[in-house]
């Protein structure tokens, strides 16, 4: 019985719970993205972790790559 | 039942190709980008590469991460194949058309907001397996259509990443078609992987308790990929 209510409950969230995930999804996902994300890839460090973990050492190994190479296109996606 | 060993045997042969060439590419550690080797090969090539330009498509679609989170999330809640034939081949349309389009029409796109969209594409597949959109809106948008569409913003992805690649004029057509054969390829490849996962997962108890949870970890990731894109967009300008 008890399972198959865990089931139920999985298989219809309530608007509650949906909110909830999604809000903490989004939170998750900004500290994600200021601590390590942004300061790793662009050197954009507002919190000043990126200096604290030397992540934007990446950034910066980046940056004077492309400058070496200026013709150098980048292919992602 | 032979054809049901045939197929298991064919998908672990599949899995066991991704893992190796995950393993002898150290390219796909940093994921979505084509090494600078590939890229300065795409733009010395002269004329018809097919088999090249095959691999090419293949590796970027196994080691692209956002397609990849993007396509376990459509196929999270199918279980019978003929629902995932429908749906990828419905993804494979769309980005066909944009990727084949998009290069030889030469349009031009910002890469960063193609793949702004195509993260958001993760977060709105994710919200939709946690069945917001029923408890919200009340109805659920047609999700064959929004597979379509999300479909032709992955291929306008991959068209403007070629193009800022100078591609030679001289066998583009057959270049273009063999990247996008690889794509399929290796979106197969990926889509093996993925199935194998889920198939193993399902098996257990915990897959319906901990699909929410999941779909929001997978909605973070979505939410990440639009953040690095617009931050990338602002950075770049």
């Amino acid at each position: 019985m008890v399972e198959q209510e865990d089931v139920l409950q999985a298989q219809a969230p309530s608007k509650k719970a949906i909110a909830k995930a999604t809000v903490i999804a989004l939170a998750a996902a900004l500290v994600i993205l200021f601590t390590a994300v942004l300061p790793a890839e662009y050197g954009i460090d507002p919190l000043k972790t990126g200096k604290l973990l030397h992540l934007t050492d990446l950034a910066k190994a980046t940056e004077s790559k492309v400058e070496s190479k200026p013709g150098e296109t980048r292919f992602c996606g | 039942m032979q054809v049901k060993v045939l197929l298991i045997r064919v998908a672990a042969l599949a899995a066991i190709f991704l893992i190796l060439s995950m393993l002898v590419f150290p390219g796909a550690a940093s994921a979505h980008n084509v090494s600078k080797r590939d890229a300065s090969f795409v733009e010395s090539n002269q004329g018809a590469a097919i088999p090249a330009f095959v691999y090419l498509g293949a590796k970027h679609m196994v080691t692209g991460y956002d397609h990849i989170a993007f396509l376990v999330g459509v196929i999270f809640f199918l279980y019978r194949l003929k629902d995932i034939v429908q749906y990828v081949s419905l993804f494979t349309l769309g980005h066909s058309i944009t990727l084949l389009g998009g290069v030889l029409g030469g349009v031009h796109a910002n890469p960063y907001l193609i793949d702004a969209i195509i993260g958001f594409s993760v977060v709105y597949k994710a919200f939709d397996n946690m069945d917001g959109f029923r408890r919200f809106l009340g109805f659920e948008p047609n999700t064959k259509v929004a597979v379509l569409i999300f479909g032709l913003f992955h291929g306008f992805g991959l068209a403007t990443k070629l193009q800022e690649l100078d591609l030679s004029k001289n066998g583009l057509v057959t270049n273009i078609v063999s990247f996008n054969v690889g794509v399929e390829i290796g979106q197969v490849l990926a889509l093996t992987a993925v199935l194998i996962a889920l198939s193993v997962w399902r098996t257990r108890g915990s897959f319906l308790r901990d699909a929410f949870a999941t779909n929001a970890v997978l909605m973070t990731v979505g939410f990440i990929l639009v953040g690095y894109q617009i931050a990338g967009y602002f950075a770049a300008a």
